[in-house]
């Protein structure tokens, strides 16, 4: 059991534009499952071509992962709010997939205004 | 209250209609006159962006499922995981889907079951099949609320 402090990250990234749509729903089920099973939380969702999502746990975990999933995967990420956090505000390691259905202009904006929002909300409530 | 036209299929609204669900636990000390409040709160903003959905809470434990346009539904999603008034949270649906589910239930289901000295009111199990009416209003809430406080 460790004893440091809990690290909340929102980020946002487009994926590898050479990718599918069916190779983004692998990564991102990968990603989570991944996360999930270092015990991490919060949540993955891609639209488009863009992940979005909040990653929670034990600060030098997060900051592995996410230096892993950089390295393998996504190679570029944003990050939007790093904080640390004193309790975690979620439970689980979800992922959810929008598909390719999404117009071009709307595949552009909602993933950043989703990003944005989050990291704002959050923010504020910290 | 609003009609039973379908909006997803309204003019204007060719979004795709985006569905969220999560569980989470109430925050500690929320009171259920504080929840009351919110869940009026919840059916305001859902009126006025045009959300539909379901809202139980339970021994302390809410559960939601919402459906709106995808781009109304961002600032609402991240409000939602950010409010402090719960915590806890578990996602377990964000995905697209052609139709709504819970056309009828405008404004928002809001069912609370009640403790266990008091008189349960009827579960949700089914409801999504029956007319809106079949879901306590807010007022009908506060009216067993105090019926059962002794008010």
């Amino acid at each position: 059991m460790t004893s440091e402090p809990n690290l909340q990250v929102v980020f946002h990234s487009p994926a590898d534009v050479a990718i599918g749509g069916a190779e983004i729903k692998r990564i991102g089920q990968e990603i989570v499952q991944a996360n999930s099973m270092l015990g991490l939380t919060g949540f993955l969702v891609s639209l488009g071509e863009t992940f979005v999502g909040v990653i929670e746990g034990p600060t030098s975990v997060v900051i592995s992962r996410l230096e892993e999933i950089m390295a393998t995967c996504v190679p570029q990420l944003t990050v939007l709010r790093e904080a640390i956090v004193e309790e975690g505000r979620f439970v689980n390691c979800f992922y959810g997939d929008l598909g390719q259905s999404l117009d071009g202009r709307m595949a552009e904006s909602h993933p950043c205004q989703f990003a944005d929002a989050l990291a704002r909300r959050l923010s504020a409530t910290a | 209250m609003v009609g039973n036209a379908n909006l997803s299929r309204t003019s204007g609204d060719r979004e795709p209609l985006l569905v969220f669900a999560y569980s989470s636990l109430a925050a500690d000390g929320l009171s259920r006159d504080e929840c009351a409040d919110m869940v009026e709160q919840i059916r305001e903003i859902n009126r006025a962006c045009e959300i539909t959905g379901v809202l139980t809470f339970d021994d302390g434990r809410f559960q939601q499922t919402i459906e709106g346009r995808l781009g109304v539904m961002s600032p609402v999603i991240a409000a939602i995981v950010a409010d402090p008034r719960h915590k806890r949270v578990a996602v377990t649906r964000y995905s697209l889907q052609d139709k709504r589910q819970f056309d009828a239930w405008r404004p928002m289901g809001f069912e609370q079951y009640l403790g266990q000295h008091e008189r349960p009111v009827a579960r949700l199990s089914g409801l999504r099949k029956t007319q809106a009416g079949n879901v306590l209003s807010l007022d009908a809430y506060r009216a067993r609320r105090d019926q059962f406080s002794g008010k």
